[in-house]
């Protein structure tokens, strides 16, 4: 018995010594990654002195490259659903049930109309960045950026559950027939 | 001062091509097709507004030219009903509406680094510039 606490014991030391030795990597992964997006006088003076650039750049190739991805993505899922929709005659025709794609289509548009919502509020921040002067608050600027950032993942994955759900409702049907 | 107005107004549709002035003879002179057409565009303008601001997510689905468009196989047949003959059709087009769903991904996504610090802040503008 007190030779396997001795063990244990033993064995505890190198485990520990190990973490510690590691954890100073942790701790410079975590703030080296902070650090990046942290305001600082380098990103301050590069916002004010491209301040026109970077404008042009958020509204004229992100926001509208976003705007026109939306636009793909919500018409294309429209588009499906349709398809998914025009199953039903085929379903009463060969006697097979229809409720659960009903019901699955039902929630899935649910969810298309959250998405929509969760783009408009992306979009509004959207407009609110490019609504701060960056010559004259960069700070707030950087801020808003940080906000539209967080949004913007939001959205993403959004867009990805969806079509996880979208495609395992059209997996549930495909294994019917 | 009713007589002033009258006279104004009068003044006003005869300049406009309202009322057709003593040498003209033709009723469709040029002023009366400028006004017309100006009319008419105001009634265009007015429709589109009236539509754009009766649904605040409208100016979403304004065409954007230039960016990467759905192809058309995303629009076809998106009304008429398919008739299925057998059960094979149904499963064809489940499986076909799946290859569609997944080829979505290629007309835009927010997954790319669109508002990393290096785009934003446009450090490509550091690089040193090779001489030439």
């Amino acid at each position: 018995m007190v030779k396997i606490k001795l063990n244990s014991k033993l064995l505890s030391i190198p485990v520990l010594l190990g973490l510690l030795s590691m954890s100073p990597y942790f701790v410079n992964r975590s703030y080296a990654f902070n650090e990046d997006n942290i305001y600082n006088q380098e990103i301050g003076s590069k916002i004010v002195s491209r301040c026109d650039i970077i404008k042009e750049y958020l509204s004229k190739t992100v926001r509208i490259s976003e705007l026109a991805a939306r636009q793909n993505r919500v018409r294309g899922w429209e588009y499906i659903l349709r398809r998914l929709d025009n199953l039903e005659e085929g379903y009463i025709r060969f006697n097979v049930d229809h409720s659960e794609l009903a019901s699955a289509l039902v929630s899935l548009r649910q969810q298309l109309e959250q998405f929509k919502v969760d783009f408009e509020a992306y979009d509004g921040e959207f407009q609110r960045l490019l609504s701060v002067s960056c010559k004259l608050d960069p700070q707030n600027f950087w801020k808003q950026l940080e906000t539209l950032r967080s949004f913007r993942s939001g959205i993403a994955l959004s867009a990805e559950n969806y079509t996880n759900n979208l495609n395992s409702a059209i997996s549930v049907e495909d294994k019917k027939w | 001062m009713v007589k002033k107005i009258k006279k104004i107004l009068h003044k006003l549709a005869k300049s406009t091509g309202i009322k057709r002035h003593p040498h003209e003879h033709h009723s469709f002179t040029l002023r009366r097709l400028i006004l017309s057409a100006c009319l008419f565009s105001l009634v265009i303008v007015s429709i589109s507004s009236w539509l754009f601001y009766k649904d605040p997510r409208s100016k979403y689905d304004l065409v954007r030219p230039g960016r990467r468009e759905l192809p058309n196989s995303f629009k076809a047949e998106e009304d008429s009903s398919i008739k299925f003959e057998s059960k094979d059709d149904i499963k064809v087009e489940i499986q076909h509406i799946q290859s569609q769903l997944k080829s979505l991904d290629t007309y835009g996504n927010f997954t790319n680094d669109a508002l990393s610090n290096d785009k934003v802040l446009q450090n490509y503008l550091d690089q040193p510039v090779l001489e030439q």
